[in-house]
């Protein structure tokens, strides 16, 4: 039972200014495999793949497909070479038919040079029948969910002859028997001999379908092992592993039981990201939420903030109920929100430091609409120096500093608005170790001073060192709370693992 | 399913169409007292859908459809007069075939903008617009230019079955759109790019070239328009076609070419220029009317029917396509 | 490696925030060379009176494309205010100056409205303006000139002519008011950095609070406003109101003054004195070409240059 070698990637080295994304990474997919790519945000895994398909240009290191060595400069030339993406937002055209969008750009033509729409007609229904799936091919492409539309997506990188598929977190958006139908389709592309890489979070369906996993970290490969050789336990401490330095966590008991609630939420329902979550914070407290990506973490905090709405479910504060129709009225409530990513949703790029640090304590330091300019340049310099903010004025363009001391002015803006509770959703990515600790401190001398801290992590160490209770959430539902003196990276670790199973671990080969 | 409610959706379907008929029905029971309905009334508001603008709404919907717009079809329907007109009085093959390159060359030269340099459609034909009409100006000296030759002459004037020539050129341009859009590569390049521009790029086509496609058909459509307007009128002005543009734009609106592109047929088009055609001539019946009220309604019909499209009454799906195309 | 690249985007965003004054000195001294008369108190005079138009519709559109809009509804504006103002005129001076500003800050309202509500395309909301209001203006006037006469004509007339000590037209009142006002609330208050911010990350902007929709129909009311005392001016200075050529394709010299200042048509930072360099500029090129009694259309074909090349060379920088 040997297994044949489809693609061979050795030692794949990528660097982007400032960081070192992949650091020589094997890759091995056999023909017809089913195979798991994951690790968490940063690891490299996207990299990975942007390098394989022609995104990204590596700087060192072999691709060898089908005995082929390759170096695709375009996402067409990989196509050409066989390989397919199906990207998480599809890339496909809305209006136009089914049909169309599986021969787009490849239209069969009749003797006159016009398209041949018959044959066009025709073939779908073939392609999309070999899958499994029947739909009216006439109709336009987004009068059907996205489970159709990934079939299409899929359809037409089978028609291109494709040898490897690779799929790009394929169940997010699709409910359970979404994700069955796409499994049978899987494994009709595994019997005609087509490889699939399988990107994605959800460790039940990992454990369903794939043969293979391998795991990045950090730019590195942690593990690359048969599906038999793993558990749920197991596979997760390959991902977020013991960080080999274990710092010294600062609390011990839980000292929170009998003080104040400051928020909650009951029964929040989202889409099908969030699925009947509550959670509830206490003054004071640095309540962390745990989970893998896809948890639904950022998607609750984000209702929490008042920017996006969800289905059903109440949120209250200082016992109050609430309706959140805009972050204004949030940070009138004395929340603040520093984001994931901040690039998109943070910084104001062409703004200075200190109007980026200021912008949401504007109506407070201004008189009449007129913005009090001692009063802000006061603000502006004490953050600069208690965050140790690295730059050369205080009216540089903020896109011209580091990312970490970009981060750092974004705390600093909801710092200084005095906050009741504190969001922070992955503070400490792409941040030095030395600017890491000293937010950490911060984040401590928050806590004491009477401001509650929710923060959002995928470091464990992290988690496990600043907490005074972390929840466990695994695809959108809460699975564990831990408190105190129970809060280790193995505990954490432990509670990720154990989930129901919303997936049966039989697959049945069907239509 | 009834025949009752086969009919109403068949119906539902061809908006355009069906405001076109509601229309035509009210202006003939208001003028029938005025022969409206009448062959040469009917004759006289087909011949004018085509010389007011008609040939620019087909050049425009290509361009609509690509998610882009051209405010220059106005200018470049001068300068197609123009051009013609100064060769084709000596020369008037010459003159016919340079009137539609300078119209294919200014096409393509918003195109190249549009495409290479990536200025917005709106800023690059604004300015070509007011490139083209200093230019016009200068060449003609600010005089207009009179058509001295009789082959330019009949272009615009000669008649079948006492039915202007410029009825069978738009019909005949219009079908010939249509089977661009739904039978040609191109065709399908167009609505894929006007969809979702970076899926079209996923999948391998050459947005450039589809982009610059569009626009010189654009172009080449409404040097056409200028030409056989000239023709029309014995003349071509440096100042033909003024404000055209709106119109041509307000035609593609009731047409149902959605301005976020990707959306739309040349038949809707096609109704669309007629809806707007009709009105005008109502206007004409009424007599009354300030021909400036025309402006007042076709601003109000440009914004209703950009507020119908607006997301606040967008079908749900409609939001989540384009705010996934724009993530 | 970071450095380095700091230090490239440095030098280049300097470059561009002094490109507006090259150019003015360019033009400057090219009309020292080839223009008779150039530097006279004449031209000083009509350069101040021809600029009050461009200089007050872009300080409007600085504003609106500092969001990453636009406005093409100006000149119909202009005009509307214009017809409106004279038609009023018999009832009183200010009611009459109301009454103009009252009709444009309806449409600039609807205009903001279906921007920051809807969120329609600017293009096209200011394009249907453009179009309909234009209309309006018109039909007030059955679509004939209205001369001004009657009652207070003189007054009214005095916000063309007057001269302020003898010698400097009453345009510099406006102009200085209309740069004022806006460096004013751009630089210093809190609602211009809302209007940079939503123009530069709308995403960022709604997580800090702003309200994008109050911001939007600011900035539409505000330029809609401006181009009304522009019309104002502009009617008292011909001594009657044009519907048909009052305004007249203005919107492009504002939309070239504020790209060529240096404004980001993307959005973003505001510059408020690029923009007014860049209508002196524009100014410059239609005196220039009339004192060397060139034909006005090299003027019109040299602006569109002017405009793509602003535009192309910001749209590089945005790498």
């Amino acid at each position: 039972m040997t297994r044949e070698i489809l693609l061979e990637m050795k030692g794949i080295v990528k660097t982007f200014p400032g960081v070192q994304a992949l650091k020589g990474v094997d890759f091995f997919v056999g023909k017809g495999e089913v195979h798991a790519l994951m690790g968490e945000n940063g690891a490299g895994k996207s990299t990975l793949i942007k390098t394989l398909t022609g995104i990204y240009q590596k700087e060192a290191g072999t691709i060898i497909f089908d005995g082929k060595e390759i170096n695709p400069k375009t996402t067409i030339e990989a196509q050409h070479e066989g390989i397919s993406t199906i990207y998480q937002e599809l890339n496909l055209s809305p209006f136009q038919t089914v049909y169309e969008n599986l021969y787009l750009g490849r239209e069969p033509l009749t003797k006159f040079g016009i398209v041949n729409r018959k044959k066009m007609i025709s073939d779908s229904k073939k392609v999309l029948e070999d899958l499994g799936i029947h739909v009216d091919v006439t109709q336009p492409l987004r009068k059907f969910g996205t489970a159709v539309q990934q079939m299409v997506a899929i359809g037409r990188a089978i028609s291109i002859n494709a040898k490897l598929v690779i799929m790009d977190e394929p169940t997010s958006s699709l409910d359970t028997k979404e994700v069955e139908v796409l499994f049978g389709v899987i494994r009709r592309l595994k019997a005609k001999g087509i490889a699939v890489v399988f990107i994605s979070h959800r460790l039940d369906e990992i454990f369903v379908i794939c043969e293979r996993v391998t795991i990045l970290k950090d730019g590195e490969l942690a593990g690359s092992l048969g599906i038999e050789e793993l558990d749920q336990l197991k596979l997760i401490s390959y991902m977020i592993g013991r960080e080999a330095k274990q710092l010294e966590r600062q609390k011990t008991n839980y000292t929170f039981d009998n003080v104040a609630e400051i928020s909650s939420m009951k029964n929040i329902v989202q889409g099908v990201r969030l699925n009947g979550i509550g959670i509830d914070i206490k003054k004071g407290e640095v309540l962390g939420l745990a989970g893998l990506l896809g948890s639904g973490r950022t998607e609750l905090a984000k209702i929490l903030f008042g920017a996006t709405h969800p289905d059903s479910g109440d949120i209250y504060w200082m016992g109050k109920h609430q309706k959140l129709k805009a972050p204004r009225d949030a940070i009138r409530l004395g929340i603040g929100f520093c984001t994931e990513d901040r690039k998109v949703e943070g910084i104001i790029p062409h703004l200075s430091v200190k109007e980026n640090m200021t912008i949401a304590l504007l109506p407070k330091i201004s008189k009449m609409g007129i913005v009090s300019k001692k009063k802000q340049d006061l603000v502006v310099n004490e953050y600069i120096k208690r965050l140790e903010i690295k730059t050369p004025s205080a009216n540089q363009p903020i896109r011209n500093l580091s990312g970490g001391n970009q981060q750092k002015v974004l705390l600093a803006r909801w710092l200084c608005m005095n906050p009741k509770l504190i969001i922070m959703d992955e503070p400490t990515r792409g941040i030095d170790v030395g600017a890491k600790e000293e937010i950490e401190e911060l984040i401590l001398e928050l806590a004491s001073s009477g401001i509650s801290v929710l923060m959002i992590s995928s470091e464990i160490a992290e988690l496990q060192r600043n907490c005074d209770r972390v929840v466990v959430i695994r695809e959108g539902v809460k699975l564990k709370e831990l408190i105190g003196r129970d809060i280790n990276q193995d505990s954490i670790m432990a509670a990720i693992a154990g989930g129901s199973q919303t997936i049966s671990r039989e697959g049945t080969v069907n239509g | 399913m009834s025949t009752a409610k086969k009919i109403y959706d068949w119906f539902s379907k061809r908006s355009s169409l069906t405001a076109f008929l509601f229309l035509f029905i009210i202006a003939g029971i208001a003028f029938s007292g005025r022969s409206f309905l009448s062959f040469n009334s009917l004759a006289n508001l087909m011949r004018k859908a085509a010389s007011d603008g008609g040939f620019l709404a087909l050049g425009m919907t290509f361009v609509i459809l690509i998610g882009q717009i051209d405010l220059s079809v106005g200018a470049i329907l001068a300068m197609g007069g123009v051009i013609m007109a100064l060769f084709g009085n000596t020369h008037p093959l010459l003159g016919i075939f340079l009137g539609l390159l300078v119209g294919a060359v200014c096409g393509f030269a918003n195109g190249f903008m549009v495409a290479k340099l990536k200025i917005s459609s709106w800023i690059a034909t604004l300015a070509m617009m007011l490139g083209l009409r200093g230019i016009v100006l200068l060449i003609t000296n600010k005089k207009p230019i009179p058509i001295r030759n009789d082959i330019l002459a009949v272009l615009g004037n000669a008649t079948f079955f006492n039915i202007n020539v410029l009825v069978f050129i738009l019909v005949a341009l219009t079908l010939i759109c249509m089977l661009i859009a739904r039978n040609t590569k191109f065709g399908f390049g167009i609505y894929a790019v006007g969809g979702n521009e970076d899926a079209a790029k996923m999948m391998g086509l050459s947005v450039d070239k589809i982009k610059i496609g569009a626009f010189v058909l654009c172009g080449t459509f409404s040097a056409l328009a200028g030409m056989l307007l000239g023709s029309r009128l014995n003349t071509c002005q440096p100042t033909a076609g003024d404000s055209w543009e709106t119109t041509a734009i307000a035609m593609c609106a009731l047409g149902g070419i959605k301005l976020s592109g990707g959306e739309g047929k040349f038949s809707g088009t096609f109704f669309g220029i007629l809806i707007i055609t009709i009105i005008k001539t109502m206007f004409n019946y009424a007599g009354f009317l300030n021909s400036w009220w025309q402006n007042i309604i076709m601003g109000i019909l440009i914004m209703v029917s950009i507020g119908v499209q607006s997301e606040l009454f967008q079908g749900k799906e409609t939001k989540q396509i384009k705010k996934k195309a724009n993530a | 490696m970071a450095d380095s690249r700091l230090a490239r985007v440095d030098k280049v965003e300097k470059l561009r925030k002094y490109s507006v004054w090259i150019l003015l000195s360019l033009m400057l001294i090219l009309n020292l060379a080839i223009t008779p008369n150039f530097f006279s108190m004449g031209m000083l005079n009509n350069l101040i009176t021809q600029s009050c138009t461009i200089i007050l519709t872009g300080m409007g559109m600085t504003m609106v494309i500092s969001t990453g809009g636009i406005d093409i509804s100006v000149g119909a504006v202009m005009a509307l205010s214009g017809m409106v103002s004279v038609k009023m005129l018999p009832f009183g001076i200010i009611p009459s100056i109301l009454s103009g500003i009252l009709a444009s800050l309806v449409f600039g309202s609807i205009a903001g409205f279906m921007v920051g509500r809807l969120r329609v395309s600017p293009m096209v909301v200011t394009l249907a303006l453009l179009i309909g209001v234009r209309g309006v203006a018109q039909v007030l006037n059955d679509a004939k000139i209205f001369y001004i006469s009657g009652a207070n004509t003189d007054t009214y007339r005095l916000l063309g002519s007057y001269k302020v000590l003898g010698i400097f037209p009453v345009q510099l009142i406006p102009i200085f008011l209309a740069i004022g006002i806006t460096f004013f609330i751009l630089e210093k208050t809190v609602l211009g950095r809302y209007i940079q911010t939503v123009g530069d990350n709308p995403h960022s902007a709604k997580l800090a609070g702003i309200s994008t929709t109050k911001t939007l129909l600011f900035v539409y009311m505000a330029s809609a406003f401006f181009a009304s005392i522009a019309g104002i001016f502009a009617t008292a200075k011909i001594g009657a109101a044009d519907g048909n050529s009052l305004g007249l394709l203005s919107e492009l010299d504002a939309i070239a003054a504020v790209a060529v200042g240096g404004t980001s048509m993307a959005g973003g930072r505001a510059m408020v004195f690029g923009t007014v360099v860049g209508a002196l500029i524009m100014q410059l090129i239609t005196i220039t070409v009339n004192m060397n009694n060139i034909p006005y259309e090299y003027a019109q074909v040299f602006k569109a240059i002017i405009i793509i090349l602003a535009v192309y060379i910001q749209r590089e920088k945005n790498s």
